[in-house]
């Protein structure tokens, strides 16, 4: 693993983040930042950003919750809906998780897997109420376009791949001691 | 029922369940999986949930029960984190971030010949701490701790540690004191560095009465006697935990315990000198002081 030493600016290098969309945003930042010296050991791991993580988590159980609601509303009452749609995502959230997790429990490092299986089983998910009439299909075509958006990202990422390394070759998270 | 226990908050497993979730959960989702874990555990330790919120009472004069049980939830996901970052660094040797607060002290810490004493708390991540002074400072660290009171945790636990370590870093066990005292000065005198926690005391090891927060308790008189009798300074170290995947490591002003013919005076000092340190950084990151048992045993005013 790549450390940077001594440059506090280094918190937005492309190479820090795991999405294509995030990479771009780190880019964009580290290109208009200052190179800000400070007593600091910046990790560079593509899952390093607290910023991406906690957004991703929060639109992926968002959306659940939203289908959760749309599900539970055929029965209860929309406020009852509403206030059992987090907690009960939460908890779906761990299904898949699970499951892949115990099935391939002596494979040791199941973190990619799970990932592709919690974005493939919810873009099913989204592709299912996207047929709906009700107000949950926008939701998901909102995370069927957020998929998409990430997926021409990606290419965009790939096309600038060389100022993506020489962004972290500028601060020594190329080089720098592992 | 003694299979029981393994589904206690201190049994093993959890512990096994915390490894499993490090290899399985995807990092995008992990902050939500822990905010459930962190509130099942509020809610269901209860030894857990009011020795925090009894420290609270002493540490914030003032506040009420309902403000403290939200501030708990605080205390036990910052808990939660700081686990989950050890044992990904144990299993997939994922480092955090780190800032560094006190660097002349921290090179005079490392320059030190004749060795010298880390003297800390149960706050932020000691362990990675711990792995962080021994891959930086390339000498050899000794970190004294607690042994887990469960016997199939403490297992796991020492298993893990056997695997994961660092070569730089060797763990020991504050119960067998005696031939640990002498362990400890035999390090020492090769010039490596003791890391110790200084601010809880467990069955078996000695103590000296202080004052922490207005309130009479017990911290560790071990790390003073070796002070004293290896005539090493010891530093004031802690770790912070400020976000996901960073930490603070704050280096402190050495002190040392001055040898004179009254020993418990020699001791009260330094001991004076321990508190006011973990006292005000306890009162900054009170979310970080992972104190599951009342501190003081004097009833709440």
């Amino acid at each position: 693993m790549n450390i940077v030493r001594g440059r506090a600016d280094a918190h937005w290098l492309p190479a820090r983040y795991n999405f294509a969309i995030f990479r771009l945003y780190g880019l964009v930042r580290m290109r208009f930042a200052k190179a800000t010296p400070a007593d600091v050991a910046m990790v560079v791991d593509r899952h390093q950003s607290a910023i991406e993580n906690f957004t991703v988590g929060a639109w992926t159980t968002l959306t659940l919750a939203a289908f959760v609601v749309s599900v539970l509303v055929r029965t209860w009452a929309l406020p009852f809906a509403l206030v059992a749609a987090i907690p009960i995502a939460l908890v779906l959230m761990h299904v898949p998780i699970l499951t892949f997790g115990a099935v391939f429990m002596r494979r040791g490092n199941n973190l990619r897997m799970n990932s592709i299986v919690l974005i493939l089983t919810m873009s099913g998910a989204s592709l299912h109420f996207a047929g709906s009439t009700s107000w949950v299909r926008f939701a998901a075509w909102q995370f069927l376009a957020v998929l998409a958006i990430n997926g021409i990202a990606a290419v965009v990422a790939l096309v600038l791949q060389g100022p993506i390394e020489r962004t972290a070759a500028a601060v020594g998270g190329i080089k720098s001691e592992s | 029922m003694k299979w029981l226990h393994r589904f206690h908050a201190r049994g093993v497993f959890w512990r096994h369940y915390l490894r499993w979730a490090v290899l399985n959960v995807p990092y995008w989702i992990e902050p939500y999986i822990l905010a459930v874990w962190t509130l099942f555990f509020v809610l269901l330790w209860k030894t857990g949930r009011r020795g925090v919120m009894a420290n609270l009472k002493a540490i914030l004069p003032g506040s009420t029960a309902m403000g403290n049980l939200f501030r708990t939830y605080r205390v036990f996901w910052n808990f939660a984190w700081t686990i989950d970052d050890k044992v990904r660094f144990k299993e997939l040797r994922i480092v955090p971030d780190w800032e560094f607060v006190g660097r002349e002290y921290i090179d005079r810490l490392y320059a030190e010949k004749g060795g010298a004493i880390i003297l800390t708390a149960h706050m932020g991540n000691y362990d990675l701490g711990a792995h962080m002074f021994a891959a930086m400072s390339k000498r050899q660290i000794v970190m004294v701790r607690a042994p887990e009171i469960d016997p199939d945790t403490r297992r796991f636990e020492a298993e893990l540690d056997d695997r994961t370590s660092a070569e730089a870093l060797k763990i020991d066990f504050s119960t067998r004191a005696n031939d640990l005292a002498l362990d400890l000065l035999d390090a020492l005198q090769r010039d490596e560095i003791i890391a110790v926690q200084g601010d809880r005391v467990t069955p078996g090891i000695a103590s000296f009465p202080a004052t922490l927060f207005g309130k009479q308790t017990e911290l560790p008189s071990g790390p003073f006697a070796l002070a004293m009798a290896a005539r090493v300074p010891i530093y004031p170290v802690f770790i912070f935990r400020l976000g996901r995947r960073r930490y603070r490591l704050v280096v402190r002003e050495p002190f040392e315990v001055i040898r004179t013919r009254d020993r418990s005076e020699a001791f009260a000092k330094a001991m004076a000198h321990w508190t006011a340190e973990l006292e005000a950084a306890v009162r900054r990151a009170w979310f970080q002081w992972f104190y599951f048992e009342p501190f003081s045993q004097e009833p709440p005013r």
